[in-house]
């Protein structure tokens, strides 16, 4: 569905990610349907995203069917899709892991699904 | 020549609860007719600094933004020890701030505008103090929003930025980027115990659903209008709102969020305008 070496390479070039993503390591498994994606980052850094093949911990898990993460990468979302915190109120998104963690490093977070959608209108 | 912005702001002094507090707050125009802005939770009167310099506005109202208590420049009382006691936004207090300031400037019937936590304020001041207004906009209001006071906006491993990033995605995706960090900006400087705080208020001690009805409108007039990108203050809630008050007028702000006034003033200022030329014209 992504072009994901984008994902990664823009995201490390991306001041606002850069800053938001500070000190961070974590696990990301991102979930669009039955299609599963592994996110690793190292201080801050994607260091590789790869399928999911299952095991291993996970920090935060996004998941959402296929077509709301249509709805959540539109170059203009419709309202509650506009953001992760609302689409998992209004909508179908689910969000699971480390509270803590993922408070903290929401704005990172919410960084990131900006950079998925820059890529993913890219690719249009 | 240094450019000023017209705005300016100074310091008075408000007695609440037979205590003192210094309020700060900002004020522009020359208009006959005070327009009071209250700011959203966890934020302060700096959300109005677009609105306050519209040469229309100025030129029909007295526009005075001001920081509540706890709140930007208005500091703790210094004869309560209220580091002692977590901080929590009540209704009668809240109520008393812009009542306060209002008679303090001998304001005559002041039109009240708030968002969020001020414009479920706008329904309570229509609903408890009718007399001292001549009419409330209650911007992003619902009857009741509960599930906001929780412990993650006022968490020793949750950082501020939290807030700011949360409400950055109450705005809507089509406000200008530099707008929308402004106020995400503005939010991660609160005290950390005050957005908590203040939602106890947004999420608890305000509802109005048995009550709503009661409000006389011919007294002082109620427009609700939420942003049609506002997840929390949704356009139906705001709609459901205005159906419980005989006489309540309700528009969806178009392109706009939880922050119309500061995300996006222009379009904001498109769509207020009509309903504070309204207010002008009807007679209270």
């Amino acid at each position: 569905m992504f072009d994901w070496n984008g994902v990664k390479t823009k995201a490390n070039s991306d001041g606002e990610f850069g800053i938001h993503a500070r000190m961070w390591d974590s696990t990301l498994r991102i979930s669009i349907g039955d299609e599963k994606t592994r996110i690793d980052i190292e201080g801050g850094t994607i260091r590789e995203i790869q399928d999911w093949y299952g095991g291993g911990p996970t920090d935060l898990a996004i998941s959402a069917s296929q077509q709301d993460w249509d709805e959540l990468l539109r170059s203009v979302p419709k309202p509650f899709y506009q953001d992760l915190y609302p689409a998992s109120i209004h909508h179908g998104f689910e969000i699971t892991g480390d509270r803590d963690n993922y408070c903290a490093y929401y704005p990172a977070i919410r960084r990131l699904i900006e950079i998925l959608r820059e890529v993913r209108n890219a690719e249009v | 020549m240094p450019r000023f912005d017209s705005t300016t702001g100074r310091y008075t002094y408000l007695t609440i609860e037979d205590v003192e507090y210094r309020l700060y707050f900002e004020e522009a125009g020359s208009g006959e007719i005070g327009l009071l802005l209250q700011h959203t939770a966890g934020a302060d009167g700096r959300q109005w600094r677009h609105i306050m310099e519209d040469d229309d506005l100025q030129s029909k109202f007295r526009l005075i933004a001001y920081d509540l208590p706890y709140h930007g420049k208005s500091v703790p009382p210094e004869d309560l020890r209220w580091w002692e006691k977590e901080y929590r936004l009540e209704k009668e207090f809240l109520m008393q701030v812009p009542i306060t300031l209002a008679r303090a400037l001998e304001l005559d019937r002041p039109v009240y505008m708030g968002s969020s936590i001020g414009g479920h304020l706008a329904v309570d001041l229509a609903l408890h103090h009718p007399n001292e207004f001549r009419a409330v906009v209650g911007l992003e209001a619902s009857a009741y929003t509960p599930g906001g006071f929780v412990d993650e906006f006022y968490h020793p491993k949750i950082g501020n930025d939290y807030k700011g990033h949360l409400m950055y995605g109450m705005m809507a995706p089509t406000s200008p980027d530099a707008l929308r960090h402004e106020t995400s900006w503005v939010y991660s400087q609160g005290a950390p115990a005050v957005f908590k705080g203040d939602l106890y208020y947004y999420s608890i001690d305000h509802d109005v659903r048995n009550t709503a009805h009661a409000i006389n409108t011919e007294l002082c007039s109620v427009d609700i209008l939420n942003g049609e990108y506002d997840w929390s203050g949704t356009p139906d809630a705001g709609e459901e709102l205005a159906s419980m008050i005989p006489g309540a007028r309700y528009r969806t702000l178009t392109g706009l969020g939880h922050f119309p006034m500061s995300e996006n003033p222009t379009l904001f200022l498109d769509q207020i305008r009509p309903v504070l030329d309204d207010i002008i014209e009807s007679p209270r």
